[in-house]
């Protein structure tokens, strides 16, 4: 493995809070192309990784590259215009907006026109507004049958198709790497399915994917490798079949069912 | 149909603009001047605490920024009329800006009171500052000329007030339909969530804080010139705080909000003054017009607040709805919310 497959790389980060240790040495990869998953029981420190990956949380040590890249202390928007998105476990759509608008917003590091562009307008803003609504018209709200709901504010909308526009309103930035925190948490076998399929098609646009879920089947399935860490440690890597071999996995997170 | 409507609406406009002043009584063109002006701070103000929702006590005197300078300029400096109303507004976003930063770490409340200070201080420099603001003397200024015309009364200024709030509330309106305006509502909804999304939180609080104070040094600017008078009285924390009166009477976050409410508190007083003088010839009235006008005030935010929390826009909104149901389609529906 040379470093420039290499397009997450996450070194033995520690993050405290107060006197708790959230995460106590995680390292983790994500390579060009790849589906990851990072599973654990509640309370391992999933949600904590990624925090720390999108700089909501600094880390006490350890480091974080991205594409060869050092960006460990980088700010928050800044880890955004290197191409990383995510979703979020408790939706954070915003609710004054409709769901088109909330996807318009998704695309914000890829907006070029000025404040006085926007203003009047006029000129630049126009097409690049217009530009971006027929990108998102036709690339992602078909993908994810959102048209219909485009002038919809999301708050009046079912929980799962919230989950839907989170994910479309991460891939509008038009991503390298987008981090999914729990996609299919609180939703039924048909929606579940749907999200599932929505996964697979953005795999083949080419964009690696950390995931974070508690839906084994669905990470048994679609992930290339896993990542198991519980109290905030790393305690397995590898495909489905070697994470799910691992007495230490079965003993801790997964249960007896999967020993067969 | 809906294109025709527009140009409809577009004429009847234009043909209020063209023939307003010849129209209107001049008492009646003194409310639409008022109105016009307090439009142009009230949609300003809107953009940082209806849109991006930064509570900001300090309107009042960022107004007086935008007056002073103007005043200063024309009479001490010469400066064209017309060339006076931009460089305020300027002047006033760059106060503005200085005096947003603390938005950086306060919300709410806290940000409240900082905002609080900033009109505390900036009142004081207004009164003390006198080689520049005459103190409370104020600085009086000479009708202004706008190609070649003595720009005197409420005809004159009719235009230019009436045509500049049309025209912020034109970039008002753009602006939400553009990114910029986006990262203000998302900032206000979910400003965690904005920041991850790559929204520069801090960058976009300054920008929402500058152009809100422009919008209230060119309302302080035309409003300088219109009362020809330019004194620290007229900025007060009063004046801060009708502006919060208006935006929230209005509708918080609502482009229609700024307009309404800025008609509303505008004429309310008028409403109150008249009120009054009937009431008086049956019960005498101890208190003073000021005091009461502050009552109703109060009275209007907390009737609002509680009953109508998005405004009259959300009002008006109702009834154009129940009333186009009632005339042209009876059976249709109405509208989802917009």
């Amino acid at each position: 493995m040379t470093i420039s497959e290499s397009l997450l790389k996450v070194d033995n980060i520690h993050l405290t809070f107060g006197g708790l240790k959230a995460i106590d040495g995680v390292s983790l990869e994500v390579r060009n192309d790849e589906l990851v998953s990072l599973i654990g029981p509640n309370g391992a420190g999933k949600t904590s990784t990624i925090n720390c990956i999108c700089k909501f949380y600094d880390i006490d040590s350890g480091q974080i590259f991205f594409h060869g890249e050092n960006i460990t202390r980088l700010k928050p928007h800044q880890v955004a215009r290197r191409r990383i998105s995510r979703s979020f476990q408790n939706l954070d759509l915003f609710k004054g907006m409709t769901v088109l608008e909330n996807v318009k917003l998704g695309a914000h590091i890829n907006v070029r026109s000025g404040i006085l562009a926007d203003l009047l307008y006029y000129g630049k803003s126009r097409k690049e507004e217009k530009e971006l609504e027929e990108y998102i018209v036709e690339e992602i709200f078909s993908l994810f049958g959102l048209a219909k709901y485009r002038n919809k504010h999301v708050g009046s909308l079912p929980y799962g198709l919230q989950k839907k526009i989170d994910i479309a309103r991460a891939l509008a930035a038009r991503p390298m790497l987008l981090i999914l925190d729990e996609p299919v948490a609180g939703m039924n076998s048909d929606e579940t399915k749907e999200i599932t399929e929505d996964i697979q098609k953005i795999r083949e646009a080419n964009i690696s994917i950390l995931l974070i879920e508690h839906d084994m089947d669905l990470v048994m399935n679609i992930s290339d490798r896993i990542y198991v860490i519980n109290f905030g440690e790393n305690i397995a890597d590898g495909t489905s079949q070697e994470v799910t071999a691992n007495p230490d996995v079965i003993e801790i997170y997964l249960g007896k069912s999967f020993e067969n | 149909m809906h294109k025709n409507k527009t140009v409809i609406g577009l004429g009847i406009a234009v043909i209020f603009y063209l023939l307003g002043p010849f129209v209107l009584s001049d008492y009646m063109l003194y409310l639409v001047n008022l109105a016009a002006i307090a439009t142009i701070g009230a949609v300003g103000l809107n953009i940082l605490t209806g849109y991006t929702g930064l509570i900001a006590m300090a309107n009042g005197a960022f107004i007086g920024v935008g007056a002073y300078t103007a005043a200063v300029l024309y009479t001490k400096l010469g400066v064209p009329f017309l060339l006076t109303i931009p460089i305020a507004g300027l002047m006033t976003a760059v106060i503005g800006m200085i005096f947003g930063i603390p938005a950086l770490r306060l919300r709410g409340f806290y940000l409240a009171m900082s905002t609080l200070a900033a009109q505390i201080l900036l009142m004081f420099i207004f009164n003390n500052w006198t080689s520049v603001t005459n103190g409370e003397r104020g600085i009086f200024l000479a009708p202004p000329n706008l190609f070649g015309f003595s720009l005197v009364g409420d005809k004159g200024f009719f235009f230019l007030t009436v045509g500049i709030a049309t025209l912020g509330m034109l970039f008002s309106y753009n602006l939400f339909k553009t990114d910029t305006g986006r990262a203000f509502i998302a900032i206000r909804d979910r400003d965690i969530a904005a920041n991850i999304i790559g929204v520069d939180i801090f960058k976009y609080k300054l920008i929402s804080f500058a152009i809100s104070s422009f919008y209230a040094g060119v309302a302080g600017a035309l409003f300088g010139f219109y009362m020809t008078y330019v004194s620290p009285e007229g900025f007060g924390l009063n004046v801060s705080i009708d502006y919060i009166a208006m935006i929230i009477v209005g509708g918080l976050g609502n482009l229609w909000g700024g307009l309404l409410g800025a008609i509303f508190v505008v004429i309310l007083p008028e409403f109150v003054d008249k009120g009054i003088e009937i009431v008086g010839q049956f019960i005498p009235m101890e208190y003073t017009f000021a005091a009461f006008r502050q009552l109703v005030f109060g009275l209007m935010i907390i009737v609002f607040l509680v009953w109508e929390p998005k405004g009259l826009a959300e009002i008006f909104r109702r009834l154009f709805c129940w009333l186009k149901a009632k005339i042209f389609s009876p059976k249709s529906e109405m509208e989802p919310q917009v």
